[in-house]
């Protein structure tokens, strides 16, 4: 019987990883889950409500008035709420499943391990909104990231966009992630890197082409 | 041991990452590092009659003073028929004086009247006494006393020619003396009944003004001032037309030229009227290095103000310069560094600076002759994160949103916006 303690598995990981392999049943399961969700949906509330990610909306703002400007802010603001639950479900469910599927791990207990992986994911978001705010610097040049090399580099978007993902927070989130499931599970220590490492590679990729036809639909749009 | 240190090392390395890379952001030259630009407050240029005025204040004043003069010599002083206050018409009486020596006058007129007369009868009567005279035929012995004394002599220097001819010749010359003598008399007569009726004239013409002459007023207006001592000027006469009069400070006048309109103000409650400067002095009323100038000027009121009494004070603006349907935006977003220029929030969603050039300047409002048109949207707030062509984004602002609206949006900017927001990494 393991209470789940978030903070100390960061902290402490060995130990409360230990914790984790011999508890039969986990407590706070649920609550965190909810408290989690709450979490992502009001993150990404903020930054929207910011005005984080809305420079495509702000074409075209000179025909329109005062109001429908805001209110397509909102509408902004909804779809990013909708996200929120989805890469909320997906960070803590489709990603653990892939790794139950790789590694003999309980699934649940995988998703303990995405618990904080979300957390580091939300707490990069929210370092997005001063860098935003106070310095004009977007996520995908970020100080943190790989991004601002690969824009000195190239001019190639999706280029920039695949570095751009590539942050600090990401590598922790790898080392953590494989560190655990290398404790958690008996898969041999180089499946588990490659096979995390992969795993994130493809979710860069797949960020860079989202953002890249994020773009493409800004233009469509306009 | 191991461990702390490799920890070490990696929190080095992670910071140096960070650092290097906000340099790298930094020091961007070549805008290598795309930059966005963060906006929470703007507004809007916009199409707005714009004046410059100048506040002064004024005073109700009678557009004109005539003055009334009395000669002395024309007469002596009887009274005053006006007094002070009265409202006067043109031809209304004012005063009235009694023609010095009058009764000389009248005397000495008559007394000529009479002399002349007499004097006209007394050559009546000759001319009678001429015309019936008839010229005796030749009798030289009984020569009655001939009216034409001195015509013997001539008549006698001829006693050696033959007498009867002598006789004839002095018998015509004789009618022709008389018809002589006759028409002289008679162009005296003509004379002297010439001047008769000059002096009768004269005399008629006094008796008609009469002994007493009462002078009218030449203006409509009110009676202000009756000089009771007799000094110039007699009577003033003020004209009930009102203007309004005040005084510019040295910096005032220079803005000010005649013709301005000017918005006059009589009290509070009461509404605006325009009137117009119709004079404004070049002169002060005392040049002098030591005082401060003041300018006279006048404010003509274009509909009548009934109710307004001469001395009876209003605020007035002048308008001095005025830019009409002028491109304004308000003074603050406006900034200037090595030129004026604003951050123009553009249709492409880019911020841009844009070099601008203005006039007129009013109440925190400016007239922008160049660069803006009307209902562009420019930015306010926060000017540290405005850079030149860089994408700019908004945070949503509570206040300006109308919640129930929310689903009135159509379908398709709900979808749109919906799956931006999905879509958005």
């Amino acid at each position: 019987m393991y209470a789940i303690n978030l903070l100390k598995l960061f902290s402490r990981r060995e130990d409360h990883l230990f914790k984790i392999n011999e508890a039969e049943r986990l407590k706070n399961f649920w609550n965190l889950t909810f408290i989690l969700l709450a979490l992502t949906i009001l993150t990404f509330i903020w930054t929207s409500w910011m005005g984080l990610g809305t420079d495509g909306i702000s074409a075209d703002m000179t025909d329109l008035n005062r109001i429908e400007y805001e209110l397509n802010k909102v509408w902004f603001l909804l779809g990013r709420a909708a996200y929120a639950i989805l890469l909320f479900v997906f960070v803590l469910f489709i990603s653990s499943f892939i790794f139950w599927l790789f590694n003999d791990v309980a699934y649940k207990k995988i998703i303990v391990l995405q618990m904080n992986v979300l957390l580091v994911m939300l707490l990069e978001r929210v370092i997005w909104i001063p860098l935003m705010v106070y310095a004009g610097i977007d996520w995908y040049v970020s100080p943190f990231s790989f991004g601002v090399i690969a824009a000195y580099i190239t001019d190639i978007e999706w280029v920039i966009y695949f570095f751009g993902a590539l942050s600090l927070f990401q590598l922790w989130i790898i080392w953590y992630q494989a560190k655990s499931l290398r404790y958690l599970s008996s898969t041999k220590k180089q499946w588990v890197w490659i096979g995390v490492v992969f795993w994130h590679i493809l979710l860069w990729a797949g960020t860079a082409a989202l953002s890249y036809f994020d773009m493409s639909l800004l233009y469509l749009i306009r | 041991m191991k461990k702390k240190y490799k920890l070490r090392i990696i929190g080095i390395l992670a910071l140096l990452f960070v650092t290097t890379n906000a340099f790298m952001i930094y020091f961007d030259q070549d805008n290598k590092v795309e930059q966005k630009s963060y906006i929470n407050e703007w507004s809007k240029s916009f199409t707005f009659d714009l004046y410059k005025e100048l506040h002064t204040e004024g005073v109700f004043a009678s557009t004109e003073a005539k003055p009334v003069y009395f000669d002395e010599s024309l007469g002596s002083f009887q009274e005053f028929i006006t007094s002070e206050g009265t409202e006067v018409s043109e031809g209304d009486e004012l005063y009235e004086y009694e023609v010095n020596n009058y009764e000389q006058q009248q005397r000495s007129l008559e007394e000529k009247a009479d002399r002349l007369e007499e004097e006209i009868s007394a050559i009546e009567d000759y001319i009678d006494e001429i015309e019936s005279f008839t010229v005796p035929e030749s009798e030289n012995d009984d020569r009655p006393s001939s009216p034409f004394p001195g015509l013997n002599d001539d008549s006698t220097d001829n006693d050696t020619n033959d007498e009867e001819s002598q006789d004839e010749t002095s018998t015509v010359d004789t009618e022709f003396l008389k018809e002589e003598k006759l028409a002289q008399k008679e162009m005296e007569l003509a004379q002297k009944e010439a001047m008769l009726t000059t002096t009768e004239n004269q005399l008629e013409s006094l008796e008609e003004d009469g002994q007493t002459i009462t002078v009218e007023s030449p203006v409509s207006g009110v009676v202000t001032e009756i000089s009771e001592d007799l000094q110039a000027p007699l009577i003033t006469i003020k004209a009930t037309s009102l203007q309004i009069e005040g005084e510019l400070n040295e910096s005032e006048r220079k803005e000010v030229e005649e013709g301005q309109t000017v918005e006059i103000q009589v009290s509070e409650n009461d509404n605006r009227t325009t009137g117009s400067l119709e004079t404004v002095r070049q002169f002060p009323d005392e040049v002098s290095v030591n005082t401060f100038s003041e300018y006279g000027f006048s404010v003509n009121t274009e509909e009548s103000f009934e109710e307004a009494l001469p001395g009876y004070h209003a605020e007035l603006d002048i308008i001095t310069e005025e830019a009409e349907e002028a491109t304004v935006a308000f003074k603050n977003l406006l900034i200037t560094e090595e030129d004026l220029y604003a951050w123009v929030m553009t249709e492409n969603g880019d911020l841009e600076r844009r070099v601008i050039e203005t006039e007129l300047e009013e109440n925190g409002l400016v007239e922008v002759t160049s660069g803006l048109e009307s209902g562009e949207w420019l930015a306010y707030t926060p000017r540290d994160e405005f850079r030149n062509n860089a994408p700019f984004f908004t945070p949503i602002d509570f206040d300006e949103l109308y919640i129930q609206e929310l689903f009135d949006v159509d379908e398709t900017t709900m979808k749109t916006y919906g799956l931006l927001g999905l879509l958005a990494r």
